[in-house]
């Protein structure tokens, strides 16, 4: 008996010492560096140029649609606005603060794209709530998205690529001597929530489209090339009719979007990076077919997080090698004009923004 | 390490299809995710409609010391077209027809019940109904408004009055039948007159 309860004593040590000792790795794992920056840097670059895009859209129509004397009255809007939400457009009827607040958001868009920081993410959180609660009728999926995306992006670390001063920011972000800090485990789990929340989102439109009538028929993509609302391209509603190709995407829309978590668990890379390129092609698809623009880019700028800054390195490498094998196999005298652009040569591999750190996870 | 907890945990339960176990615990996944990290993704594996809205837009005008209503205009086709004007970044504009028809059809729906109830309950029904959606039809009431006025320009306008319709697509197993079959047009809500609302931004 004695004996039992020993073995079950060390059994239970033993158990609380892996929990532990797990706990430990995955909490060094979260404090040791920033991880997902490029995803991020590209999620920010795309956030920002989509509401710029959102504002340019309408612009002549702007008065009509936010304005104080818009079709949708302030005080119908506010109506709208659900409970703690906001709106600074609410704040004035003046034309003036409106003119004022309009192209402040253009502007600071514009800033965030270019600078990212946790204040002009803050600021564009604002602005851009603001926006969309000015007038929800224009809102188009993606916008949800970005609202609950942008406030994760606040403790993040979304200018280590593609801003002014990336390069320096990096060096010190991926110094070998930094020690663990507060901030870089909030950048890391907001991180995983961003990448946790558009997994989500994916499986349960995935889960929603399986009980379609007309996604199970596949069908599907032949009544959404024929909504008016979406019939950009004639040739695409032709194509969809097409009973082979229209029943292949339908299918291969339902079966990228249930795959999506479990191709970002997957210890395969390829598995990872093939199911999200997918879906950035079918995004980039909705906006060019469908007029979808500003939805396309903000689902592509949260796909971007999805991938780890070794899936974009490993790319960036493979691609490089393409252009390269490329380059030689053109005519002498089109070669050093053609290669001299791109980072094709091997010392400019090693100049590339996406070269690898210091602290590289593997 | 709890909020990140608390928020998968109430992301999961909030966006699982309604089960008993879900419903139970819904109350608390919304206490955690509204109102800033409210979501419904539901719009993105939407059962695509079968069928094309149209809108047909009257007014009242006051001409020659008479009240002459003018014929109806079909407004939704061109807004939904817009778009094809500037592919590059198309116009929203479609979006708010999209509000609009789904309102009407709401509308209609709930107004469509109404009816099956017993007499006695059937007024007070219909003015909550009415309350409820008094914020959409005051928009559409506005923008209607600013269509008329760009639709007959210095006219005096008196009333408003949308008319919302539906006319079935093709179905795929027709689609190569000739000649093409035409799907009949249906009529789904009629607005009452809704009084000009002149000073609408253009």
């Amino acid at each position: 008996m004695t004996r039992r309860l020993l073995s079950a004593a060390g059994a239970c040590n033993a158990l609380s010492r892996f929990v532990l000792a797990g706990l430990d790795r995955f909490a060094i794992r979260l404090a040791c560096h920033e991880r997902r920056l490029i995803g991020l840097s590209l999620m920010r670059l795309v956030i920002g140029f989509a509401t710029i895009l959102y504002c340019l859209a309408d612009y002549s129509n702007r008065q009509f649609l936010w304005g104080p004397h818009a079709y949708n009255s302030p005080s119908t809007a506010s109506a709208q606005i659900p409970h703690a939400g906001f709106s600074l457009y609410l704040v004035s009827d003046s034309r003036a603060w409106f003119e004022l607040l309009f192209h402040a958001t253009i502007l600071t868009s514009a800033a965030f794209m270019i600078f990212g920081g946790r204040v002009l993410t803050l600021v564009q959180a604002v602005m851009m709530w603001s926006l969309h609660y000015r007038n929800q009728d224009l809102l188009e999926g993606g916008d949800n998205l970005a609202q609950i995306l942008i406030i994760f992006l606040t403790f993040t670390v979304s200018n280590a690529y593609f801003a002014p001063g990336a390069k320096k920011r990096r060096e010190r972000l991926l110094a070998s001597d930094r020690p663990p800090t507060v901030s870089t485990v909030l950048h890391n789990l907001a991180a995983f929530l961003i990448v946790f929340q558009t997994a989500v989102l994916y499986f349960a439109a995935g889960y929603w489209k399986t009980f379609g009538k007309v996604w199970q028929d596949g069908v599907a993509m032949y009544y959404i090339s024929r909504e008016t609302e979406f019939r950009m391209s004639a040739t695409f509603a032709h194509l969809m009719g097409n009973a082979y190709l229209g029943t292949a995407v339908s299918y291969a829309t339902i079966f990228m979007e249930l795959a999506f978590p479990f191709a970002l668990m997957s210890a395969r890379p390829w598995l990872r990076k093939a199911n999200t390129l997918a879906l950035e092609g079918m995004h980039l698809g909705i906006a060019a077919f469908m007029g979808l623009v500003c939805f396309g880019l903000l689902m592509i700028g949260a796909d971007c997080v999805c991938l780890r800054d070794d899936d974009y390195r490993s790319m960036w490498r493979r691609a490089q090698t393409r252009y390269a094998r490329l380059a030689t196999s053109w005519p002498p005298e089109t070669r050093s004009r053609r290669a001299s652009p791109l980072t094709g040569s091997a010392p400019r591999v090693s100049g590339s923004p996406l070269r690898k750190g210091a602290h590289d996870h593997v | 390490m709890l909020p990140v907890l608390a928020f998968t945990a109430a992301c999961l339960v909030y966006n699982a299809p309604q089960s008993p176990a879900s419903v139970r615990l819904a109350g608390t996944a919304r206490k955690v995710l509204e109102p800033y990290f409210w979501q419904d993704w539901q719009l993105f594996g939407p059962t695509p409609g079968t069928s094309n809205n149209l809108v047909y837009l009257q007014a009242r005008i006051q001409y020659q010391g008479k009240v002459v209503e003018t014929a109806p205009v079909e407004v939704e086709d061109a807004i939904d077209k817009a778009p094809r004007d500037f592919r590059i970044n198309p116009t929203k504009l479609p979006g708010i027809m999209l509000a609009f028809d789904q309102t009407s059809s709401h509308y209609a729906n709930a107004a469509t019940r109404i009816k099956k109830l017993p007499a006695v309950q059937r007024k007070t029904a219909q003015a909550e109904l009415d309350k409820r959606y008094k914020a959409d039809f005051g928009e559409m009431q506005r923008f209607f408004s600013a269509r008329a006025h760009s639709l007959y320009p210095g006219a005096r306008i008196l009333a408003v009055q949308a008319t919302f319709k539906t006319r079935p697509m093709i179905p795929f197993s027709e689609r190569y039948e000739h000649p093409r079959p035409v799907e009949k047009v249906k009529g789904l809500l009629r607005t009452s007159w809704m009084a000009y609302v002149p000073g609408v931004a253009q």
